[in-house]
Formats: C-alpha cells, structure tokens, sequence
C-alpha cells in the first residue's frame, strides 16, 4: 500500500509517481492538507478528511518474527486541540484489508502503541 | 516501498562479528557460539545439579533498505507463555552493545548477567514476561542503512528435570516503525 497526499489547491503528493520517483512522508505540506489516502495499487483503500488544525500522523507498523510472514499494519491519525483539549483518532489498516479504529494510542494495547513523534509532525500527542 | 529490515544474530569476536540473518529460518542456542538451525554437536548438558546454560545469543535488527524515511520505534516481545518445555526457561534484556558468548562448548554457557555481559542495560528477566501488551523497548533508530537500535540478548536456562533432544521452538517477536518512502 502506497500514501497520497491531497491538497486543498487540487494538487496532490504520491508516495510513489507513475514515474517511479518517491516523496519522503515529511515532504508532506500539511498546513493545506485535505485527505490522506492509502491505495492498494489502483485501488483506493482508505481516504482521511483532514481539516485546518488538524495534524497527520502515518507510520507502517511491521512485526517480525523469526521464520515467519512479516506483518503490516498502517497506522494512520489525526489530533487537534480544540479550546485547550486534545482529540484524537488512530486508524490501523491491515494488509488483507481488514480495519481498525481507535480514539487514541495504547501503551498496553498490541498494535496501537504510540509512535515516536517526528519533528515534522508537529506537536506531540499528548493526552 | 517499505524499509527492507532484518534480525540478525551476531557471534563471534567483537571485532570482526558474524551477523547472520535469521529473519526466515529458526536459530539454536547451544552451548557454543555459533548459529545454526538443527546443529547437535555442542548441545547443552543437561546439569546434575543447578543449572545449565545456552551461549547467550545476541540478536539485533539491521536495515538493508531504506529510503527518505526512519525506522524508529523498535520493540522486542515474546508470546508470553514459555513453550520450550519442562525444565527449560528463557531469560534476556536488551543491551547498549556487542559481547561475544562465552563459554564451554558442548556443555554449558557461562551465565547472562551484568558482570559476564556488561553491556546489558538492566539484569535479565524472563523473556515471557515480555508480551505484546507489555513489549521491551529497544532504543535507536536510523535513516541509512546499517545495524539499528540496542541487541536483544537472551539466553536458555537448563534444569535438571529438562528432557533429552531439541526443545519445542519459540518464536520471538521484533516490531518497528517505518517512514520510508
């Protein structure tokens, strides 16, 4: 599965272009993003609203284990802080296509962990 | 596409070490330092009285591939429940770096413990006490490619009520992060 950035101004940003040329997920303008999708080839998987103040988050969750298949999960969120209040939603999109969704990360939970926060994301995902 | 990421298992001198790539094949711990899959020439005596051990084995993620991105996030569990059968235990940590496993061959390791291992970042515990929900950490990340984060290290544990012959396997679990385009 492979992102896709759309922007407010109808332009958009593929995590990989037809030309075989590749965009890092900082590269991301996210002051005039307005859906993050995820695409399974042709198909679109999952397409995420996103609103003015409202951050993004994606990380490709991979468990491996010794002499097995390896696992993807693609953690997709978003947060805002609303009068002081933050607000959270996690979306975990698993590779047969099967999806999840949460209101915040988990430490204890098996695949909704929090992330390690990337400078360009922003402020951190505090409770 | 995604970072391409690997275990690996480090023996051998520190420096010079051999590091394997167990992603997709099993690997023994037995009581020398050295990978392999089905080995039985230097299994671990069965102890009379107290205990025996594996060489410890060090085990640390590598990235192969990586582009525009980090693997980041890096943790180590087991399924929580010991499977390797009676009188067999499992106990590691995670460690800041590389020390070869010493021993004596065919008969047992010398044990894991801050003093033999001084890179071990707290004393080991058992390995099923590390669960999904309840993970070791690992620290590090990297945008290049190269080793990534600290070695798990663990090491069996033999009892004298253990059995003769192969233990039943467990299968341990590493879990990262990724941003690469």
């Amino acid at each position: 599965m492979q992102w896709k950035a759309v922007y407010t101004d109808g332009t958009y940003l593929d995590q990989i272009e037809p030309s075989g040329n590749k965009n890092a997920y900082k590269d991301i303008q996210r002051d005039k993003l307005k859906y993050f999708e995820l695409w399974d080839k042709d198909k679109r998987i999952i397409s995420l609203r996103f609103f003015k103040g409202q951050r993004l988050i994606w990380r490709r969750r991979t468990i491996l284990r010794t002499g097995q298949e390896k696992q993807v999960i693609h953690l997709i969120g978003k947060q805002e802080t609303v009068n002081g209040k933050n607000y959270q939603g996690i979306i975990a999109v698993f590779e047969d296509g099967r999806v999840e969704v949460t209101g915040k990360f988990e430490e204890d939970h098996p695949f909704f962990k929090p992330v390690v926060i990337h400078e360009d994301e922003g402020e951190e995902w505090n409770e | 596409m995604s970072a391409t990421v690997s275990i690996r298992r480090w023996t051998g001198s520190s420096g010079d070490p051999t590091k394997t790539d167990i992603t997709s094949i099993n690997t023994r711990a037995n009581a020398e330092d050295a990978h392999s899959t089905a080995g039985t020439s230097n299994s671990i005596l069965i102890p009379e009285a107290g205990s025996n051990y594996s060489y410890w084995v060090n085990t640390r993620l590598s990235v192969d591939t990586i582009s525009g991105g980090t693997v980041d996030n890096i943790k180590w569990y087991s399924d929580g429940s010991n499977g390797f059968g009676t009188g067999v235990t499992c106990v590691g940590n995670s460690a800041d770096d590389y020390v070869q496993a010493t021993g004596t061959p065919g008969e047992t390791g010398d044990v894991l413990n801050e003093t033999n291992n001084t890179e071990l970042t707290a004393a080991p515990t058992d390995v099923f006490g590390f669960t999904s929900a309840s993970p070791k950490s690992i620290t590090g990340s990297a945008s290049t490619t190269g080793d990534v984060g600290q070695f798990f290290v663990y090491q069996m544990v033999i009892g004298t009520t253990a059995g003769s012959g192969a233990t039943n396997q467990e299968t341990f679990t590493w879990q990262y992060d990724d941003t690469s385009s």
